[in-house]
Parts: C-alpha cells; structure tokens; sequence
C-alpha cells in the first residue's frame, strides 16, 4: 500500500506559514481550553489554503488536538472541573459515532461526489450551529439578566428522574442519570466530529441541557472526550502515513500555550460567559459556512453563479471563520482581564482596611 | 537587616498616614507624620502594620518563590527548543520515517506525546512565572436545581 510520503507531496515550510499556523494554533488552544472545543474548524481550512492536502490537513489537525485536549484536561480538572467517569463514558459512544459518521460520508461521497460531500458538511454545520448556538446565545442572554446562576434545565431534571438501570452517579457533574440518556448525546459527539471536524459543539451542550451538568464541567468533560477521539484518529490517519509533523508541532506550539491560558480564563469568569463565547462562535461560522454553500450547489449545477463571486464567497467564508476565532479570543481574554482587575483591587482594599 | 527594617516601618506608617489623610481622620493622620504620642491611636497602627507583615508573609509562604518559577520557565524552554531544533534540523530524515506508516506511526505519536510533556510544562510555568494563575475564589460551581413553588394556601389540618 502506497504510504503518505510516496502519494502525497508534503508542502515547504516559510517564515508566513510557520507565523500563521503558530497564531492559529494560540487562538485555537485559548478558544479550547475555555469552551472544550474549537479551532479544528478554522485549521484545516487554514491549512488546505496554504496548499496542504486535506487529509494531510485533517490527520496533522487531528494529532495536535489529542495532546492539546490532554493538557487542558489535566489543568482543567486540577481545578476539580472535570469529571473523568462521565467523559470515558461518552468517549465510548462517540467513538461508535465517529465510524457511523465516516461511513455516511463515504456513501455521501461515493453517490454525490466531492462537490455533494462538501454540500453535506456545510448543511450539517449550518443546520447544527443555528440551532444549538442560538439557543445557546439565548439561554446565556437569559442567565446574565437574571442575575448569572445557571439552573439545571427541566429536560435534565427530568431525565434525572427517569429510573432506567444502569443508574451513574457522576461526582464532580453532581448528576445521577441512567446510562443511557448519556448514549445519544456520545454518539452525536462522534458523528458530529467525523462530519465537521468539531463534535463539542453537541457534546458540550448536550451535557449540559440533556444531563444538567453545568458549563464548566461540561466544557471541562468535553476535553476528556476530545483526547480520546483525537487519540484514536490520529492512530489510523499516522498508520497511513498522512501525519505531518512539522505542521503538528508547530501548531502544538501555540496552542499549548493557548489551552492553559483559556482554562485558567474559566476560573476568573461566571459560568453563562462560556456559553456567550461557545454560541458567539457557533453563529459567525454558521453563518460563514452559509457564505460556502452556493459554491457546492453550483457544483451540483443546482444553481448558476459565476466563477468569480463563487471565489469570493470562499474567500469571505474562510474570514468568517478568522473572526470567529478571534472574537472567541478577544471575550475569553477581556473577561479574564476585567475579572482579573477586580480581583487585584479588592486585595489591595482588605489589605489596607 | 534593621535599616531596611525601619525603611518596611516607615513606608507602612506613610500608607497608614495616606489612609486615615482619605477616610477624614486629620488628627490621626498628623500624629503619624509626625510621629506625636498618642498610645490609643499607636495601638491600632501597630496592629495595623502587623496585619499586614502578616499578609505579605503570608503570601510569601503560600507562592513559590518567583525566582524558582522563571528558573523552571527557562529550564523547560531551553529542553522544548532543543526538541523542536532536533526536528526541525533533521526535517528530511524525520518526514521520510514519520510518514512511513504501519509500525512507524508510533513515531509521530510518540514524538506528540514528549513534545506535549516539554512544552506544555514550559507553558505552566510561563504563566504562572507571569503571574498569571487561577483565581483561589472558584472551581466548580453546580447549577442550582429549581425549588418548588411554594404552597399559598395552608394545608387542611383536623379540628381538635
């Protein structure tokens, strides 16, 4: 079997690349470490654009995710935020998911093509990241008017109320649920990161308005689940040799320093502001993934637009998704900033009252 | 050691003199200053200087030294650039046995996983050497569960 370096021309490193993956990498990990996901979106797009393969692109993403999540993890839950029971246990559906997930896009692929398989993945994205981001957005929106106490959901509390063995007792998400209610939203995790690349985007808020745990532990759970799939991924995308390591550890350099940053930012700020950040981001890139649809419906010949607004669309998409990242950054450090500020203050007047 | 002694002193009767100046308190501002007798006021400035020896020690104790953070920092730094230099100075010979596939995807795992220790505890101590740390108010905070509504009419009770 052909390996990666006999198939695959493996692209040259320069000073700008190097910069922008180092940055995206930064953000990406910041993004992460507060949220639970992140930054997968924007890098393989990013990287495709500098003229890597895209399944160099995924199986390099894809290696620097699990030890990222590792890291976050292990800061994450030395502030007692995760809770490592309820991750393996969604790793263990998720990973089912994931195989569903790659199957329905290789039948995707084989009966729609490349251009019906590129339709799917922006629909998915689109469909998931309006509904679930906006209804995180408006459930964050709610909790800052009313005085910043997040409640347990009444779909959770009565979940919870199901007697359905085996019953689990998670500590540190303070739950007990049966075992299956935490099935479906693992599986989705899976499915949704073998199709767009990002599976907390379900798991996250599944964890927390399906079993009721709250933003910190879930965002802080989904790092667990994201190292086992990352793992797992990586293992099959480097047996065929598509892992670039160079692009994996310059990205890792980044974004190791990212994911500490973000997940000493969950310390500092109130618990709705992870939601904020988490549905900021999933509305700019659905919407950024909107911008990419009318470039695979033409494709499909489902629709006739010129080659020249297709390119800019594209372009606008891959900003899109920048600012999207950005914006998540910019929320993440000027909350840690402002909290961070009071916190100095209020030392400084005990110490002299 | 007593020189620098008196020169904590003196500063913290200057910050106490500045306090007591802002919450109205001329007089007691003005003995201070200029240090006139007065036992009643000597006694809370005392115990007010104290309490803050107290704190600064306190917090001495509770932190590692900044000097051990910055010598970690650097320590760690300088092992994640000599593995980084490595790889990146043998890149041709790295990418022609990273890419091999079957067994040899065991390198690139592998090398994550060193790279991960490295760097990451380069990154720890980075930030903590920059002061940047996470907040002791908080860690995991449960979401409250609703309370029932609470019953406006008094229960039936029997007539005794």
């Amino acid at each position: 079997m052909p390996t990666g370096a006999e198939v695959i021309q493996f692209i040259d490193l320069n000073l700008t690349v190097v910069g922008f993956l180092f940055i995206v990498g930064f953000i990406g990990g910041l993004v992460s470490g507060f949220i639970g996901s992140g930054g997968a979106f924007v890098l393989t797009p990013g990287m495709m654009s500098l003229g890597v393969p895209g399944t160099v692109a995924v199986a390099s993403n894809m290696c620097h995710k699990f030890p990222k999540a590792l890291v976050g993890a292990y800061k994450r839950f030395r502030y007692g935020q995760v809770d490592i029971k309820l991750g393996l246990i969604m790793a263990a559906s998720a990973a089912v998911g994931v195989l569903v997930g790659i199957r329905i896009q290789e039948n995707v692929l084989a009966k729609w093509g490349q251009a019906g398989s590129n339709l799917y993945v922006s629909l998915s994205f689109v469909v998931v990241l309006i509904v679930v981001g906006g209804y995180v957005f408006y459930d964050a929106w709610r909790i800052s008017r009313s005085g910043g106490v997040e409640q347990v959901g009444r779909l959770a509390q009565r979940l919870q109320k199901i007697h359905l063995p085996p019953m689990i007792l998670f500590k540190t998400a303070n739950l007990r649920i049966s075992l299956w209610f935490t099935v479906p939203i693992g599986f989705a995790t899976g499915m949704l990161a073998a199709t767009i690349a990002v599976g907390g985007f379900i798991g996250v808020p599944g964890m927390i308005y399906v079993l009721g745990s709250s933003s910190l532990v879930a965002s802080a759970t989904e790092l667990v689940i994201a190292f086992v799939m990352g793992l797992g991924g990586t293992v099959k995308w480097a047996m065929n040799g598509m892992v670039d390591i160079r692009l994996t550890l310059i990205i890792l350099a980044g974004s190791l320093l990212g994911v500490q940053l973000g997940a000493i930012g969950t310390t500092y700020v109130k618990d709705h502001m992870i939601k904020i950040v988490m549905g900021t981001i999933m509305l700019i890139v659905a919407f950024s993934r909107g911008l990419a649809i009318p470039a695979y419906l033409k494709d499909l010949q489902l629709i006739t637009v010129s080659a020249a607004t297709v390119k800019l669309l594209n372009q606008f998409s891959f900003v899109t998704m920048c600012i999207a990242l950005l914006t998540g950054a910019v929320i993440i450090l000027g909350s840690m900033w402002r909290a961070k500020r009071a916190e100095q203050i209020e030392e400084e007047a005990s110490e002299y009252a | 050691m007593a020189y620098i002694k008196n020169a904590i002193d003196r500063f913290d009767r200057m910050m106490a003199t500045i306090t007591f100046a802002e919450a109205g308190e001329r007089e007691r501002a003005l003995d201070l200053l200029y240090d006139r007798p007065d036992q009643a006021n000597d006694k809370q400035i005392e115990s007010g200087i104290k309490k803050r020896e107290e704190i600064r020690a306190g917090l001495r104790e509770g932190k590692p030294k900044k000097k051990s953070l910055w010598g970690k920092t650097l320590g760690y730094g300088l092992i994640a650039a000599g593995l980084y230099g490595t790889i990146f100075w043998q890149e041709d010979l790295v990418m022609k046995y990273f890419t091999r596939g079957g067994w040899y995807a065991a390198l690139p795992i592998a090398t994550v996983f060193i790279f991960s220790l490295a760097h990451g505890s380069f990154a720890n101590y980075l930030w903590s050497a920059l002061g940047i740390e996470a907040t002791r108010k908080k860690t995991a905070v449960r979401p409250e569960k609703a309370r029932p509504v609470e019953r406006k009419r008094p229960r039936p009770g029997l007539r005794a």
